[in-house]
Formats: C-alpha cells, structure tokens, sequence
C-alpha cells in the first residue's frame, strides 16, 4: 500500500508539472476570506451549571486563503490554505474549567492544492477525505446551530450522578462517525453525471476511503445525499471501518427533512449512530428545526447516548446569522445506574467578513 | 427507547430512493457540504462574493468587490445605454468592458502619478493658479454646454465611486481625471 501511495503521489506531480508546462494561464485569481462565530452556553449537569463564552465548534472562527488559476482545455490548478483559531471551543468546555482556555492556536483544517480536468479533480495536501461530511449532509438551514455532530456544542461535559463524575462526557458517549475527517491524503473526485459523482482517497497509514454523493433539483425540492465507506488501515488497532451516510431534502416552501446513519466496526462494540431532523426555513430569513439522534454502544456495549435538539437561526443579512439552540443529553448506561441528564443552551452569532 | 440493529437498511432504501429520483428530470446542484464549514455567500466587508480578491486577471482590480464590480457595470451600462455611444452595448459585455476600461484607467493614473504630483506641484505655483482659473472656468462651461442630463449621471457615478473606494484614494483618482482633461485643454490650446 505504501508503494501505491508513493507511485500515486509521483504520477500526480508529474501530471501537474506537464499541465503547468503545456498550457498558458489565461485566468488567475486569489483572495483571502473567513468567519467570527461566538456565542454564548449555559450548561447544567444536574449538579453544577455554569455560564461559558465560547467560539461555536459547529462552525468555528477561521479564514482562509484561495486562489486558482484556469488553463486552456478544461484545466485549472487552485491552493486553498484554511486555518481556524478557537478561543475556548463549545465541545472542550467542563465544569472544572476555570477561567478561558489557555493554549489558543492556529489549528490546520485545509492546506491543499487541486489540479481540475474534464475528467475532474485530484486533490493532494491535507484536506476532506472522500468520506467527510457524509453523515453530516443537510439541507436545514440549521447547521450552525445544530446538526448531526451533536458533541460540537457540549462534547467536553461529564455526566454525574448525585455530584459523582463517572468519566464518561457527552463526547465519549456520542458520535456521528463522519468517515475519517480532514487528513494527509491525495482524493480524486470523478466528473458530476445527472447530479452524482464519486470520491475516493489515499492517506497516511494506508488510510483510505471511498463516497458517493447525489445533488439534484426537482423544482419544487431539492435533494443531496452522500455515503462513504472509509478504512483505518494501520492507524487504528481498534477501529476497522466507518460506514457513513446522510440524506436532506427541502422543500420549495420551506418544510425539510434529513437523517444519517452510520456505524463504526471497532472491536467488540461495533457503535452506531442514527440520526433524524425536521426544520423549516419561513419568511427567507428564518429557520428552525428539532431534531434526535441515538448512538449505540460507543461509551460501553449496550450503552446509548441520545440527544435532543431545538434550534433557530435568523439571517438579518446575509452576511449575518443570529442563533439559538438547545440540547438536552441523556445517557442510559447498560451496567450501573443512569447519570443525570445535563441541558445545553447556547445563543451567538455567526458574521463572515 | 428504540431497538436499532447495525445494518445498512437504511442506506440500501436511500440508494434506491436516490436512483428512483434521478430519473424524475432533477437538475444537479451544485451542493458544498456547509455542516461544519465556512459560511457560504457574502461577506460583511468583502461584499456579494464573500472573500476579499487581491488578484483577479478577469475583473482586473486591485481589491475588486463583487457586489461594487457589478453596480459599477450596471450604471455604466446604463449610461452608455441612454448616450447610445458604446460599441460595448453591442457587445453585450457592457459590464466587463465598463470594469476593464476603468481598471486600464487606474493603471494609466497609476504610471503617471509621479507626473501628476509634479502638476500639482505646477498648481500651487500662481503661473498654475491663473491657468487653473481658466480651466475651472472651461470645465464649467462644459457641464452647461452638455446639459443637466449627462451631469446627473455623472454626478450618480460619483456617488457609486465614493460608496465603493476609499475616499482619499479616489479623491486623487478624480484630480488625476481632471489633470487629464486638463492636458487635452491644454493641447486644444496650443493648436
């Protein structure tokens, strides 16, 4: 595999070196973008609540650089250098957190080049597996305040039971196993063909993965789905495969729809996630949704992890979002005695510049 | 709650679901997973494309902003529409021809302001000052010869100009545009 990876790499170099070679550039342009989104949680365990200030996780402050270059016969080379800076991220906020959280960084999410064709895109650098962001398709509106990956607000809280931590938090006990998330790695994605195309990608540790996503619209809806199978290779001795997968669909006069589905085969637990949501969007600058979520055997056999949520997002300007969401996270534990439930709010807003 | 068993029902019906509306005349979209990512569409200080553009070799700006860049070929249009003098409406380019004559324009102040600055220099002098008299005094009789309607569009460009630059910079963009039709008075002068 590391040989496969090897030649791929060296094929895709000189494939880029000869485009770059032959053809005259005949459109250049770069530009630099990005987004503040803070907000406001409220948590309660059951035993301790506590106001945080936090930099939402659902979608987290960072900005960018992009730029590309078009050549003649279909060809075009782009960068794309995304970093994101949180100060105290919504999913690492604890009740023992006193004060900010301190070690505020640059984190990498995108550092990564494309070279596009007819016959589509490779991709090399760090950047999206094929399979990331297949259990998290969804047409609501909502993301910012809530989605699928519901530990992105309150994943760093631990569940008590008459002011006893158990060690188990919102993030050890739920997930929704979005495929391998951003990695090293060189992805290919086909051509789009009446709205579906096909990804897969390569990346350390013999990593890999495969998708297929659809985009179509019917007029009076609008529908997108992907799912991916992803591989851990050698990085994991726990984890096999990912299986992931999400469908949405709105409607013209604003009623949607979405759900995922995916599991993880992991050593004697296999957990799995399975995941629902209504919303609607009204007077075009609104749009709310409730939603439920079930993960399976992921903090032990038998234990599950769910979660519900209400959310609302007002977009005044498009540049600007305002929004409030609720969740309430609930673990029934197969051994022992269920912890308390513990209530998430959080209100903020989302302006990119 | 529920009893859920890990298998991939959910995603075979999905599957067939997806095939089964494929054949039912969809258009693809162009759909960009936004769970997790950046805000797609505009940006509070980078307008309706949402990113500050330092190089573009197609609009040709420096610091172009969507939303300027299309206001800017709108009005054009429409001015050169009612003069009915633009080859460019023809064309049906009007709005790229209008941004790219107004780019070549700010390249040309831009090599000549080193000239310019020596013709401000000139305006201070009282040899400037009488000549800048005469040439204001021109540049009045030309509004009036053209008449109220050009000058109104003239004065609605102005005030897209000033929304969408920053003020000092196209304060010395509009004196170089005078310093230029200064020259051409000049050269009519001469003759």
């Amino acid at each position: 595999m590391h040989k496969n990876i090897q030649k791929g790499f060296v094929i895709l170099v000189l494939i880029a070196a000869a485009m770059l070679a032959v053809s005259p550039a005949n459109a250049v342009d770069f530009a630099i973008s990005g987004q503040i989104d803070r907000a406001a949680l409220y948590a309660d365990d059951g035993h301790t609540a506590k106001w945080f200030f936090v930099d939402n996780d659902n979608s987290s402050t960072r900005f960018r650089f992009s730029g590309s270059n078009d050549f003649d016969q279909g060809l075009s080379v782009g960068i794309l250098w995304e970093v994101e800076m949180q100060s105290n991220p919504s999913n690492t906020m604890n009740m023992d957190l006193t004060g900010d959280t301190t070690d505020v960084h640059f984190d990498e999410r995108k550092i990564e080049f494309w070279v596009g064709s007819p016959y589509g895109k490779i991709w090399l650098g760090q950047g999206d597996m094929a399979g990331n962001s297949t259990s998290e398709v969804d047409l609501s509106g909502t993301e910012v305040a809530a989605y699928s990956s519901v530990v992105d607000v309150g994943g760093g809280f631990e569940f008590q039971k008459n002011g006893v931590y158990d060690g188990i938090t919102v993030g050890g006990s739920r997930s929704n196993f979005d495929g391998l998330s951003r990695k090293d790695r060189v992805r290919y994605d086909t051509p789009t063909i009446a709205g579906f195309y096909a990804s897969g990608s390569i990346g350390n540790s013999s990593i890999w993965d495969t998708a297929l996503r659809y985009a179509g619209d019917f007029g009076w809806a609008k529908l997108a789905a992907a799912a991916a199978w992803s591989d851990y290779g050698t990085s994991s001795t726990t984890n096999d495969n990912i299986f992931s997968s999400s469908a949405s669909i709105l409607f013209d006069f604003g009623l949607n729809f979405t759900a995922s589905y995916a599991y993880r085969k992991q050593n004697a637990t296999d957990p799995y996630n399975i995941f629902g949501k209504v919303g609607y969007q009204f007077l075009e600058k609104h749009a709310a949704s409730v939603q439920y979520s079930r993960t399976e055997n992921l903090s032990a056999k038998d234990d599950k992890g769910d979660t519900f949520g209400v959310a609302y997002v007002y977009s005044p300007w498009k540049s600007v979002e305002f929004y409030g969401t609720y969740y309430l996270y609930m673990l029934d534990r197969d051994q022992g005695s269920d912890p308390d439930d513990i209530n998430v709010g959080m209100i903020g807003g989302r302006v990119k510049f | 709650m529920f009893k859920f068993k890990p298998v991939g029902w959910m995603a075979l019906l999905s599957g067939l679901a997806l095939f089964t509306l494929a054949g039912c005349n969809a258009k693809p979209f162009d759909y960009q997973p936004t769970a997790g990512e950046m805000k797609p569409g505009p940006g509070v200080f980078t307008g309706e494309e949402g990113k500050l553009t330092i190089y573009d070799s197609k609009k040709g700006g420096i610091f172009p902003k969507e939303s300027d860049a299309e206001t800017s070929g709108t009005k054009t249009a429409q001015t050169n529409e009612a003069a009915g003098t633009t080859a460019e409406a023809a064309a049906g380019s009007q709005g790229t021809a209008g941004e790219f004559k107004e780019f070549q324009e700010f390249q040309q102040w831009q090599n000549e302001k080193a000239q310019f600055h020596e013709y401000q220099q000139w305006m201070k002098s009282s040899e400037g000052s009488a000549d800048l008299k005469e040439f204001q005094e021109y540049q009045q009789w030309q509004k009036s010869a053209k008449g109220s309607t050009d000058f109104k569009e003239f004065q609605e460009y102005q005030d897209w100009k000033k929304s969408g630059r920053s003020s000092a910079e196209y304060k010395e963009f509009q004196e170089w545009r005078e310093f230029k039709a200064y020259q051409e008075w000049k050269k009519g002068q001469k003759k």
